[in-house]
């Protein structure tokens, strides 16, 4: 059997380098000795350790991929040995009394670090290309100019075969409509109701009332939004269509006022808390000379803390704008898919995310404009969304430079 | 006396503005060494050069030289991880680690691979509380927290855990400006043990300390090394007009 | 003059008191939201949890069954009526899906009385007495009877817990979309924890203000912010489509995932790392330990409470996120659980997501109830970060 017979093998390798391996490090009392001498060497023993480890590792990942590589050749047996005899060798040269273990061991860790923050550069450059990619295979189907400036969206008409993409159906403009109107909704009932919370919790609440608030407002920003969405639809919906019904309204099942309002819910506590955090930070001497005038507690806020934070209050805004155009589940649940053109709220309309979902749900066809269009309403959705970061940040910057 | 440490024309930058002027001193061996001077004239900067701290200091540069038992510790070659093993550091605030008082003390010896046993490390461990002056009162709790202790008792386990890896120099920040008399004078009494094995060097704001703990007192001002000499002499008979005014109380 | 200024003061101090109240409105209107999310959904949704069965003891059982197990079912039920049954149908249409299968299941070992689950309209009818039902007249009428003569039983829905989903809302469950769930975040956490960390600690503890660190910084700072369906885009070109990896399955919807929670998770460790004091990285450089023995030693341990809170808190967010998951194709219909992280599943959200979808009453229903069990697994898992945070707040010196 060669298989029990290699593993053997293997384990007497590893134990002779272990072995050479120790040889080659000081021990501790040498350390002791050399302290007189020279502080120029640091033969410590753990990190002796770290390089052999990785010598060891090193050749039996390289037995392991060898192994399973080329089993049957016969060859991956012997190539295996090789390396992990590379490694030994390696690691018998490097262990002398005068190498720097520490060094190399830290040197290997620091580039596993950096290694791994590459992946959020890496993310961001997969969402660039890949947005773009499919975008520009998009727009090689439909001109930029249909897709940007056109009135008209029914993708589904593309789907036949006899007018792929040619029907001008792409027009995208009642998509951002509705996602504008939709997002205006939400931030007129979020923007107030988020900021006056933040002052009250910021300026007025005991710390009793905020050690209870604050959990209550994390609540409502952890429900996740597909709870929020069915919310809208089984409860808010009929509300309002009978609150509607007796006034002689009629207010669509799905309404861009249900999911807007629901939204602004939603995003309450997102702009509350980023502005409790700014409203907070504006330092106490600012508000005391201020009472000390004999202004009331209301001149204070308006005149003195509020204008003091009104950059970080900006950037919040400007983040619940973004949340509000890439919020999806609410509105994929109670606002349409009918792309209408409209501007009344009690009238269904549809978002640019509603219809990358619909667009995508299902199997998909990656050569079919139908597919690629959802890529280009994403490329879209993540240009405006960077733009109002990139501008945030800034904003956040400018704030914080103000007060530190 | 045989020198431990001598400073050649050290100067210190951090960015554009310059800390130290060069300095030059000569600290003697199993001696205790006192830095004096008024507030931000580089004593801790100063200090912290001894054993490279200074070095995790962003855009901080040391020019000159500076030898310990004639060897330079600004080569290149130089670890400073055996250089701080062998210069230890006490700082103004106790700052022991969130462990228990047993893991505080044997951190060092840990890392240091000094023990080889168990019973090693405990012994290390128990010779440097009880040098330290602790022993009798943590010998029972040795699996609290570090950090349960008062604050002279957190300054003298800070001092026995640097004392563990058994250094050659101790620099000691303004050891005592966070203590109460009684735990001051203890450490005091500490240090006055404490000479006949290591070398200290202590900065302190107190020039009654100063006067008691040390040997040789040297008098900063304003980045640069004003008088150096024997404690007694510098303060019965400072030759520099601005040693006067300080140890007189008159500025700083 | 002075009256003046007394007229002046009693404006500003009204405006005072109004600001205030518009104040403290604001903070009310958003608890009567939470208030009315939660109450609204556990009103629909209580009754997710109990179902409605027909109890026959053994020897109410006729002898001498039709062989087919409807036709049985029905025998059993009109011979316990007073009144005679004009049509079958009239009897099939208020029992459960799986109705026959339970008798039959119960024939074969007869142990206790004889359970059969009642359709979900059946069901509804019970326990809201809805007028505009879809039962029939004659249909309610023999339910009335059923209920007259004590054999409907109302019990806790295990079949709720244990089955996936199904057709019939009867018989649904969340158990596959909950082991879903499970499968899903576990792959997410193995692939965002070690990368996240490992990133923090760079960005913290070893990189050198520079473009570079700039760099990193802006990008996780902007990934944070967003859309979630974006990533959903992303997953779908990069891991199905340019990878290859097998569609709707929680490996896909994990990696998704990941890489929405990995600025989170960066950020929430940063925080964490540098809330550890200088003096205690002093301290530890001071005792002869090195840069990484600092950070492996001392930094790293003494912040995984930290790590630990923002961990959970990321995973509580994910455990709800649902858009990219639709995109990725984690909509199928599960009915058996997922063996592994390659084969189909859907999580929880998802399944809420599809069961709102539904007409029926009694979806909306569990849709309800579902969310329920989400919200508590929210609950949980911010309670226990709430505590960690809590017990675990250093005292430095
Ligand atoms: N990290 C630093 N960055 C920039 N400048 C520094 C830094 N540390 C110290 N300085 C400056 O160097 C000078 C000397 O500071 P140092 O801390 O050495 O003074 P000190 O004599 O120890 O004062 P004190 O008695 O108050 O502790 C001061 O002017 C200080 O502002
Ligand atoms: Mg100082």
């Amino acid at each position: 059997m060669i298989t029990p017979s290699l593993i053997l093998g293997m384990s007497v390798l590893c134990l002779v380098q272990r072995f050479w391996a120790l040889r080659g490090m000081m021990k501790p009392a040498d350390v002791q000795a050399m302290q007189g001498r020279s502080f120029s060497l640091n033969p410590s023993a753990r990190w002796g350790q770290v390089v052999w480890l990785n010598g060891i590792v090193l050749g039996a990942f390289g037995a392991m991929a060898c192994f399973s590589l080329s089993w049957e050749t016969l060859l991956g047996p012997w190539l295996s040995v090789a390396i992990l005899g590379v490694g030994w060798w390696l690691c018998w040269r490097y262990l002398t009394p005068r190498c720097h273990a520490r060094a190399i061991a830290e040197g290997m860790v620091i580039t596993l670090l950096r290694l791994s923050s590459l992946v959020a550069i890496f993310t961001t450059a997969a969402i660039v290309l890949s947005l773009t990619f499919e975008a520009m295979a998009f727009f090689r189907l439909v001109s930029p100019w249909d897709f940007l400036f056109g009135t008209h969206w029914s993708p589904q008409m593309a789907l036949r075969s006899d007018q792929t993409g040619s029907s001008g159906s792409f027009g995208a403009i009642p998509l951002f409509a509705g996602t504008l109107m939709m997002t205006v909704i939400a931030l007129s009932l979020a923007l107030p109701l988020g900021l006056f919370s933040a002052i009250f919790l910021s300026q007025y609440a005991t710390h009793r009332q905020r050690f209870w608030l604050k959990p209550m407002l994390e609540i409502l920003s952890g429900i996740p939004t597909v709870v929020y969405g069915f919310f809208a639809v089984a409860v808010i919906a009929p509300t309002l269509r009978d609150f509607g019904a007796s006034f002689g309204l009629t207010v669509m099942t799905e309404s861009a006022l249900v999911a807007g309002s629901v939204m602004g819910v939603m995003i309450i506590p997102l702009v509350s808390s980023l502005c409790d955090d700014v409203l907070s930070a504006v330092p106490k001497r600012l508000k005391e000379g201020a009472l000390g005038l004999g202004a009331t507690s209301q001149e204070v806020i308006t005149g003195v803390v509020v204008p003091a934070a009104l950059p970080g209050i900006i950037s919040a805004f400007i983040l619940a704008f973004s949340r509000a155009v890439g919020e999806t589940m609410i509105v994929v649940m109670a606002a349409g898919i009918a792309a209408n053109l409209t501007a009344n709220p009690l009238e269904p309309v549809t978002t640019v995310t509603v219809q990358i979902v619909k667009l995508l749900i299902g199997d998909q066809e990656f050569d079919s404009p139908k597919t690629l269009s959802a890529y280009a309403l994403g490329f879209v959705l993540f240009f405006i969304t960077l733009m109002m970061n990139i501008i945030a940040m800034n904003r956040i910057k400018a704030y914080r430079s103000r007060y530190d | 006396m045989d020198k431990k440490m001598e400073a050649h024309a050290v100067s210190v930058f951090y960015g554009q503005t310059q800390a130290l002027y060069d300095i030059s001193l000569t600290i003697p061996a199993r001696h205790v060494t006192a830095l004096i001077g008024p507030s931000g004239c580089g004593k801790s900067t100063f200090l912290r050069c001894l054993n490279r701290m200074n070095d995790v200091v962003e855009d901080c540069v040391v020019r000159g030289s500076i030898l310990l038992d004639g060897q330079n510790i600004y080569a290149p070659s130089v670890d400073t991880v055996m250089l701080r093993a062998r210069v230890g550091m006490v700082f103004q605030k106790p700052n022991p680690f969130p462990k228990s008082i047993f893991d505080n003390v044997a951190y060092g010896p840990r890392i240091h691979g000094m023990a080889k046993t168990k019973a090693d490390l405990e012994e290390i461990v128990v010779e440097s509380l009880k040098r330290a002056g602790l022993w009798q009162e943590v010998k029972d709790r040795l699996h609290t927290e570090g950090t349960s202790l008062s604050g002279g008792q957190q300054q003298r386990l800070c001092i026995a855990r640097s004392i563990a890896i058994s250094p050659e120099v101790i620099l000691m920040d303004e050891p005592c400006s966070a203590l109460d008399p009684i735990a001051t004078a203890k450490i005091e009494e500490l240090i006055d043990d404490l000479k006949a094995n290591y070398t200290i060097i202590i900065v302190t704001h107190s020039m009654q300390q100063a006067a008691r703990v040390s040997q040789t007192t040297a008098f900063f001002h304003m980045g640069k090394m004003i008088e150096v000499g024997p404690t007694d002499v510098l303060f019965t008979n400072p030759k520099n007009e601005r040693t006067q005014g300080y140890i007189t109380g008159r500025f700083g | 003059m002075i009256d003046h200024k007394n007229r002046s003061f009693r404006r500003r101090h009204w405006r005072d008191r109004v600001f205030r109240r518009v104040a403290v409105g604001c903070v009310g209107f958003a608890l009567l939201a939470l208030l009315t999310l939660l109450s609204s959904l556990i009103a629909q949704g209580w009754g997710a949890f109990v179902s409605y069965s027909v109890e026959i003891q053994a020897q109410d059982i006729p002898p001498n069954l039709p062989s087919s197990d409807r036709a049985a079912v029905v025998a059993i039920i009109t011979s316990f009526l007073q009144t005679p049954v004009t049509s079958k149908q009239d009897v099939i249409r208020l029992f459960g899906a799986d109705a026959g299968s339970q008798l039959v299941a119960w024939l074969k070992q007869p142990q206790g009385p004889l359970r059969l689950r009642l359709s979900d309209d059946a069901d509804m009818v019970l326990k809201h007495s809805y007028q505009d039902s879809p039962l029939k007249p004659e249909q309610r009428k023999i339910l009335n009877d059923l209920r007259d003569l004590g054999v409907v039983r109302q019990h806790f829905n295990i079949t709720f817990f244990t089955s996936g989903d199904s057709r019939e809302p009867e018989l649904v469950g969340i158990y596959s979309a909950l082991v879903g769930s499970l499968l899903t975040l576990a792959t997410a956490f193995v692939m965002a924890f070690p990368i996240g960390v490992m990133t923090a600690i760079y960005l913290t503890e070893y990189a050198k203000p520079s473009a570079w660190r700039t760099w990193v910084e802006i990008n996780i700072n902007n990934l944070a912010a967003v859309p979630s369906i974006v990533f959903g885009l992303l997953g779908l070109s990069l891991f199905i489509q340019f990878l290859g990896w097998p569609r709707s399955t929680p490996l896909v919807g994990g990696a998704v995932l990941a890489l929405i929670i990995l600025p989170t998770l960066v950020i929430a460790t940063t925080a964490a790392l540098k809330s550890v004091p200088t003096s205690i990285r002093m301290a530890a450089l001071a005792m002869g330990a090195s840069k990484t023995q600092m950070v492996f030693h001392h930094v790293v341990p003494y912040s995984i409470p930290g790590i630990m809170t923002g961990s959970i808190l990321s995973m509580a967010h994910i455990l709800g996120e649902t858009a990219p998951l639709l995109l990725i194709g984690m909509v199928a219909f599960i009915v058996d659980v997922p063996g592994g992280i390659t084969e189909a599943a859907t999580t929880l959200p998802v399944q809420i997501f599809l069961w709102s979808e539904s007409p029926e009453r009694a979806f909306a229903e569990k849709t309800a109830g579902a969310i329920l069990v989400l919200l508590v697994f929210l609950l949980i898992m911010n309670a226990v970060a709430i505590v960690l945070r809590h017990r675990h707040q250093k005292t430095w010196s």
